[in-house]
């Protein structure tokens, strides 16, 4: 067992980890921080990609062993929150980039820490960093994706505002044909869309 | 191990292992252990060959023949190798051909491998019109199992509750359905039973059938114990369903102006050894090869074959990407052989009014024309660019290739649906059962019931929308075929209408929840919905069976290295006509995601070698880098008039047929003609060797 001290959303944490556990089963499975999905388990997917000491990796192929004393983590629940969304996050939502919504937290810490490295990134570069961090999406043809991105970087520079973005139904109008978005983007985008895994976590003991 | 008869199972070993706390096989199943595959009349089986838990043979490499079940999953795993299996191995026919061989042993003993057959008898006898065509040409198809590699793997629980029913949670997107497909086999009374849908990591169409439903249900039913059972993604690629391949001989004659006579198909559908709709999708091949164009007179039989090969489920577009890669790759050999352009030899071709589908009725809208004159100057520009690019190129040859694409709404014949809608003392609360892949159900049943409620004086957010829970929501059906806006939001409409009826007062207000309470009305309000359509004969293939379709035209560029084989697609161009539009964020949505697994299922995809095709990466899926950034979409939205608030479906539309586009954007940029999925690079290069050998 590994006695470790970590700042998990910049919080202070003290865990106890089986070395040969995964980043992911700690989040999970121990501190039921659920918002990181994990999908394939090899690496090849990055749903369960979080920021490591300023670095996207994948934790579910990242052994606990190697994670070293106090390192920083932040995972889905600490880029942005229901009521105080990162720009990311609700560029998300305003372009339907989560569909099913289980690639969502990882593409959104993937994209948080692009942008956080460079605030003006061409699409193309937008792709290229999600091709090197190997986030899939089976959904959304990966447009919509990049979409959100440029938009949340030009939030993030202060040329647009949210207002700008984000979809109002004029007053009389008709939902039909319009831009509204989804009830259950907030929940994907901040990572609290519980799946059955999530819900498996939260059974009760019997 | 694909095919084999079971001597013994033998769990005494597996049962001493630590942390085991039951194993259950075949023998504790209380029910007939035996998946009910809803079998047409017309199906040689009886629809009962899918076992819960493997009991006489294991028809395909996935099959589960003991569950493990124990508090700890390493343990469960550990245990698992113990259990002893002694098999009588048999021969393995791991393709439609192979299954079909006479001297092939039948995989379901009484059953034959071919066990369902259909066809199209439309207009006069075609062999004459072969014999005195100007113009034919004819091509053997394959397009193989595409593997649907949602990102989340399977994963459910269950768990008796206190009143003595059983409790599933899945990813299932046809509850009512899996109801009646599995209670009897798990050996619950139906009132007993209900299913719940779990948020669901995408589907594509494989949760249309039963998964792990029966191995929950058995094993809470049996230990009276919550249960949970996730797959990993080996196990997500060995059992769950994957798209069933099409071995299709297609033949087309036209006059000397190009105009489509006759056509005639063979196909055999290679569904895997269990049933469950292998039926319904044989005769998908019947409404779609060939779909799009007028052609009087067809003559085409499909069959459904039992193999070993993984069980075909439901994928995205079910049948029409096998039948219009056919149909839209020999349109493109015609017209080479004419020497005219495949743009407007289709043009000539496409449904004007009066024209009929190969099932002969007429389809809703005949919007095809408009379609392509709003294409053309995109087609024509974009094959000067390639011409242009093609003069200085080295390594790499560029082309364009159209396609069209199409799909019904609906599951063939008449369909229903129902939803609910109530006034409560917090606001309305509205439920229904459109299950969620991903695609925004809850988006869906909003705008439907929205629309009705606003006048109310209510806001989108006011309203509950309580979903996918079979103990609260009534029988929507499933969300497959791309029905749910036409069948369930018409009936979440009709509920929502049938509530504000009721709650309308004499003077044009609205009661209260506190009114209606008083004056002794009822709070809650159903509505249903049935479609238009006419089942099909299964002979002639005639009828009437979608009432929308849904339409696309689309534009296919592509970069071919010649040196490596290598494809890439660098632009697709569509314009789409499913009516109006429900949601525009849905809608861009299912176009770009449907185009981008086009992509996947033309170069890369593919679960044809179970051993090596078992992860997300070798089975092919695209990474952001294979997909184009350039996706334009063209709106045409011809309202339909038997949709829901003149919208069709969408989301099957845009993988019917984006993979023949490609191809024929091959053809044109370097001249090989691929006809069998997916387009690897090998395959690229093997073509061009031979066009260098002088062999085409």
């Amino acid at each position: 067992m590994l006695k470790k001290t970590f700042f998990i959303n910049g919080v202070e944490t003290r865990v106890v980890a089986d070395p040969k556990s995964m980043l992911s089963d700690l989040l999970r499975n121990q501190l039921h921080l659920t918002g990181t999905k994990v999908g394939c388990s090899k690496g090849e997917c990055g749903a369960c990609s979080v920021i490591l000491n300023g670095k996207v990796v994948r934790s579910c192929i990242t052994k606990m062993k190697n994670v070293k004393e106090d390192s920083e983590i932040i995972t889905i629940e600490g880029v942005g929150t229901r009521e105080n969304l990162h720009p990311v996050q609700l560029a998300w939502m305003v372009h339907g980039a989560a569909q099913c919504g289980f690639c969502t937290p990882g593409f959104i810490v993937s994209s948080a820490a692009l942008l956080e490295e460079n605030i003006n990134p061409t699409r193309e570069e937008a792709r290229n960093w999600f091709q090197k961090h190997r986030n899939l999406c089976r959904c959304t043809g990966y447009k919509p994706i990049v979409d959100a991105v440029m938009d949340a970087a030009k939030l993030m520079r202060g040329e647009i505002k949210k207002e700008d973005l984000w979809f109002r139904l004029p007053e009389g109008s008709k939902l039909m044909g319009s831009e509204y978005i989804r009830p259950s983007a907030l929940g994907k985008v901040t990572g609290t869309w519980d799946f059955g895994a999530d819900l498996g976590l939260k059974l009760p003991e019997y | 191990m694909s095919h084999a008869n079971i001597i013994s199972i033998d769990t005494s070993e597996a049962e001493k292992m630590p942390g085991v706390y039951r194993i259950l096989t075949y023998r504790d199943v209380p029910g007939t252990n035996r998946i009910n595959g809803l079998a047409f009349p017309q199906n040689k089986g009886d629809g009962r060959e899918r076992p819960i838990l493997a009991d006489k043979k294991i028809f395909q490499y996935g099959d589960p023949i003991a569950m493990i079940l124990s508090t700890n999953p390493k343990l469960a795993e550990e245990a698992a190798k113990k259990v002893k299996v002694e098999i009588e191995q048999l021969p393995e026919y791991m393709s439609a051909p192979e299954a079909m061989a006479e001297d092939a042993i039948e995989i379901h003993p009484g059953t034959p491998n071919v066990y369902f057959e259909c066809g199209v008898i439309k207009g006069e006898e075609t062999g004459p019109i072969f014999k005195n065509a100007k113009y034919s040409a004819e091509d053997d198809f394959y397009v193989g199992r595409q593997p649907h590699m949602p990102l989340e793997p399977d994963v459910g629980f269950a768990y008796m509750d206190e009143e003595g029913k059983l409790i599933v949670h899945s990813k299932s997107v046809a509850l009512h359905f899996h109801h009646s497909m599995t209670a009897e086999g798990i050996g619950v009374a139906p009132e007993k039973y209900v299913i719940v849908q779990n948020n669901s990591g995408g589907t594509f169409g494989y949760k249309f059938s039963p998964t792990m439903e029966g191995l929950l249900g058995v094993a809470a039913l049996v230990t009276g114990k919550p249960v949970y059972l996730e797959f990993n993604v080996a196990q997500q690629f060995a059992y769950t369903g994957k798209r069933s391949p099409f071995f299709m001989n297609v033949k087309f004659a036209a006059d000397e102006k190009g105009k489509l006579q006759a056509m005639e198909g063979d196909f055999s559908v290679d569904h895997g050894p269990y049933c469950e709709f292998g039926d319904l999708l044989t005769v998908r091949g019947t409404q779609f090869m060939g779909a799009g164009y007028n052609i009087p007179n067809i003559r085409s039989k499909g069959r459904t074959v039992a193999t070993n090969h993984e069980w075909g489920s439901a994928f995205r577009g079910y049948g029409s990407p096998q039948s219009l890669f056919s149909s839209e790759v020999l349109i493109d050999e015609l017209a080479a052989k004419m020497g005219v352009d495949p743009f407007e030899l289709r043009y000539m071709n496409v449904y004007r009014p009066g024209d009929t589908t190969p099932n002969g009725c007429h389809p809703d809208v005949y919007c095809l024309p408009d379609a392509m004159d709003k294409l053309r100057p995109y087609y024509q520009e974009a094959k000067r660019r390639a011409k242009e690019k093609n003069e200085s190129s080295g390594e790499h040859k560029y082309g364009a290739g159209v396609s069209l694409l199409i799909y019904g709404s609906g599951l063939g014949g008449v369909d229903t649906s129902e939803a609910w809608a109530e006034i409560t003392p917090k606001g309305i609360a509205v439920g229904n059962s459109w299950e969620d892949h991903g695609q925004g159900a809850d988006m869906g049943t909003l705008t439907y019931a929205y629309d009705v409620l606003k006048v109310l004086g209510i806001k989108p957010e006011q309203i509950r929308l309580v979903m996918n829970d079979m103990e609260k929501t009534p029988n929507s059906g499933p969300a497959g075929g791309s029905r749910s806006t036409v069948t369930t939001g018409n009936a979440t409409r009709v509920a929502c209408e049938n509530l504000v009826k009721a709650l309308e007062k004499p003077d044009g207000t609205y009661r209260t929840y506190e009114d209606m309470v008083n004056e002794g009305l009822p709070t809650k309000y159903e509505g249903k919905w049935s479609t238009t359509g006419t089942d099909q004969d299964i002979v002639t293939g005639q009828g009437d069976p979608f009432p929308c379709y849904m339409y696309g035209v689309l534009l296919a560029e592509v970069k071919v290295n010649i040196n490596t084989g290598k494809t890439r697609v660098e632009k697709l161009t569509i314009v789409t006509d499913c009516g109006n539009i429900t949601n525009k964020l849905l809608f861009d949505g299912q176009i770009y995601g449907g185009l981008a697994q086009g992509v996947g299922l033309a170069l890369s995809e593919d679960y044809e070698d179970i051993h090596y095709h078992n992860t997300l990466t070798k089975a092919g899926f695209p990474q952001i880098k294979d997909i184009p950034d350039n996706i334009q979409i063209i709106y045409q939205n011809t309202p339909r008039p038997n949709g829901a608030a003149g919208a069709s479906g969408v989301g099957e539309m845009p993988l019917s047929g984006p993979h023949a586009a490609i191809v024929n954007a091959i053809y044109d940029a370097c001249g090989v003609r691929i006809t069998k999925l997916p387009a690897l690079p090998e395959k690229v290069l093997a073509g061009l060797k031979k066009i260098e050998q002088g062999a085409l």
